[in-house]
C-alpha cells in the first residue's frame, strides 16, 4: 500500500503543478508504461475537476445567499453555528445523564416524549394531504409502460444484457417502491447520461423509459419539483405523438 | 404558535457556517493555541468580514474556494488577536489563497485529453464524477473536498479533523480508491 500512497502523492503533485521539469517527464514516462498508475491518475483528474466545478457552484450559492441577508442576519447565523457547536457536547452529556435510570428523570423524559409526539402528529397531519395526493399520482401513472422484460431482448453482448437487467431491476424497484433513494440516484445519473448529445451507451435507446420511471419514482418519493423537471425534459426530447410524450404532458398538468 | 421556516438562503448559510465553525475552531485551537472563547470570537468576526467582503464585491474574482478564503480570514484575525495580547505563534503551514497553489486546470485537462480520448465521453464521465462527489460518505467527504477543492495540505487537514497526518494520508488514499472503483463501475458501459 505504501507504494500506492507514494503514487498518490506523485499524482497530486503533478495535478497541483508542483513537479520539477525532470520529475514531470519521469511521471509522464511512467504513465505510458504503468496501467495502474494511468488509471488512478485519470480517476483523480476527474475527481479534481468534479470537485472544482461542483464546489464553485456551491460557493456561488453561498455568495448569493450572503448578498441577500443583512449584517444582523450574518451575526445571528455565526452565533447560531457557535451555539450549536457548544450544544452538541452538552446534548451528549444530557443523553448520558438521562440514560441513568432514575424515576424522576424517566417521568420527565416520558412527558417530553408525549409532547414531542403530539407536535410531530400535528405537523405530519398537516402535510399528509399534499403527500398523499403526490404519491397517489405516482401510483396511478406508475403502472403505465411497464414492460421490463422487453429491454433484455435486443441486447446482444454481455454488457448490454447487464445494463438491460439493471434497468429491469430499477423499474421493478420503482413499481414496488423498494429502495427508492438509491433507485432515484441511479436513474438520475442514467437519465443525465442517456440524454447527453453525442454520447452513446446501452442506456441511450432507453432514455424515455428511464425518464418516465425517474419521474414516477420522484412522485412516489413526494418530490414534485424533480418530477416536473424530468417530465419537461422528457416532453422536449420525445416525439409529440409518442404515447410516453402524451402521458408525460397529462401527468405534468396534474402535478 | 407559528413556525418560522428558514429561507433557502438561511439554510445554505447555516450549513456553511456550521461546517466552517467545526473546521475553524479545531484548526485555530491547534495552530494558534487559542482558548475556546477566543476561537469563537475569531470565528464570529471573520464571518462578518466575509459577509462584508462579499457585499462589497471583493470576492468576485476569487480563485480559491470560499472555505479556504474564510479560513485565511480566521488566520488573519487570530494573528491580530495574538498581537493585541502581545503573543505570537509561528505557523508553518497556513492555508493560503495564493494563485500559485492548488490543482492546475491545464494539467487536469492534459490528463483527460491525452489519456482518456473522446471529448463527448469525457463530458459523460465528468457528469458521473460530479454525481459521486455530491454525496460522499464521511470521512471521505471532508478529506477529499479539503484536499482537492480547498487545497489544504495533509497537515492542515489533520489539524482541522483533529487526527494525525498518517491517518489523513491513508484515509485519503482509501477514499480515492473508493471513488475510482465507483466511478469506473458507473462509466464502464459508456461508449
Amino acid at each position: 500500500m505504501s507504494t500506492k500512497i507514494e503514487d498518490d502523492e506523485r499524482i497530486s503533485s503533478y495535478l497541483r503543478g508542483e513537479m520539477s521539469k525532470e520529475e514531470e517527464n519521469a511521471f509522464k514516462n511512467d504513465l505510458q508504461i504503468n496501467d495502474d498508475l494511468r488509471s488512478r491518475t485519470v480517476a483523480m483528474a476527474y475527481l479534481a475537476k468534479a470537485m472544482h466545478e461542483v464546489g464553485k457552484a456551491q460557493d456561488n450559492d453561498i455568495k448569493e445567499a450572503l448578498m441577500s441577508i443583512s449584517e444582523d442576519d450574518a451575526r445571528n447565523i455565526a452565533a447560531k453555528a457557535i451555539r450549536q457547536s457548544k450544544v452538541r457536547p452538552i446534548l451528549r452529556r444530557m443523553v448520558r445523564v438521562m440514560s441513568v435510570r432514575r424515576p424522576l428523570r424517566r417521568r420527565v423524559v416520558r412527558v417530553l416524549s408525549v409532547a414531542a409526539s403530539v407536535i410531530v402528529l400535528c405537523i405530519v397531519g398537516f402535510q399528509y394531504y399534499d403527500y398523499k395526493s403526490t404519491t397517489n399520482l405516482g401510483e396511478e401513472y406508475g403502472s403505465m409502460f411497464v414492460d421490463a422484460k422487453s429491454y433484455s431482448r435486443g441486447a446482444a453482448d454481455e454488457a448490454g444484457k447487464q445494463s438491460a437487467q439493471e434497468l429491469a431491476n430499477l423499474y421493478d424497484n420503482v413499481q414496488r417502491r423498494i429502495n427508492l433513494d438509491a433507485t432515484i440516484k441511479r436513474l438520475s445519473l442514467l437519465w443525465e447520461i442517456s440524454t447527453m448529445e453525442n454520447v452513446y451507451s446501452y442506456y441511450t435507446i432507453e432514455s424515455p423509459q428511464i425518464g418516465w420511471n425517474l419521474a414516477i419514482a420522484c412522485l412516489k418519493d413526494n418530490d414534485k419539483k424533480t418530477a416536473k423537471d424530468v417530465l419537461i425534459k422528457l416532453i422536449s426530447t420525445t416525439k409529440k405523438d409518442a404515447a410516453i410524450n402524451k402521458s408525460a404532458r397529462e401527468l405534468l398538468k396534474k402535478i | 404558535m407559528t413556525v418560522q421556516m428558514p429561507t433557502y438562503s438561511e439554510k445554505v448559510l447555516n450549513q456553511f457556517a456550521e461546517k466552517e465553525n467545526k473546521k475553524a475552531i479545531s484548526y485555530l485551537r491547534k495552530t494558534f493555541s487559542l482558548s475556546e472563547d477566543d476561537c469563537n470570537d475569531v470565528f464570529q468576526e471573520s464571518f462578518i468580514v466575509l459577509f462584508n467582503n462579499v457585499k462589497n464585491g471583493k470576492v468576485k474574482k476569487l480563485t480559491s474556494s470560499l472555505s479556504t478564503y474564510f479560513i485565511s480570514i480566521c488566520c488573519n484575525k487570530a494573528h491580530e488577536l495574538l498581537k493585541s495580547q502581545k503573543r505570537s505563534v509561528i505557523v508553518e503551514d497556513e492555508p493560503t489563497i495564493d494563485l500559485l497553489n492548488g490543482i492546475k486546470d491545464d494539467n487536469v485537462e492534459d490528463i483527460l485529453i491525452v489519456l482518456d480520448g473522446k471529448k463527448s465521453l469525457i463530458e459523460a464521465k465528468e457528469a458521473v464524477a460530479r454525481q459521486i462527489v455530491h454525496d460522499l460518505p464521511e470521512p471521505c467527504n471532508e478529506l477529499l473536498w479539503g484536499f482537492f477543492r480547498d487545497n489544504y495540505s495533509l497537515k492542515t487537514l489533520a489539524d482541522m479533523l483533529n487526527k494525525s497526518v498518517g491517518y489523513v494520508k491513508v484515509t485519503k488514499h482509501r477514499c480515492q480508491e473508493k471513488f475510482r472503483t465507483r466511478w469506473s463501475e458507473l462509466t464502464k458501459n459508456l461508449f
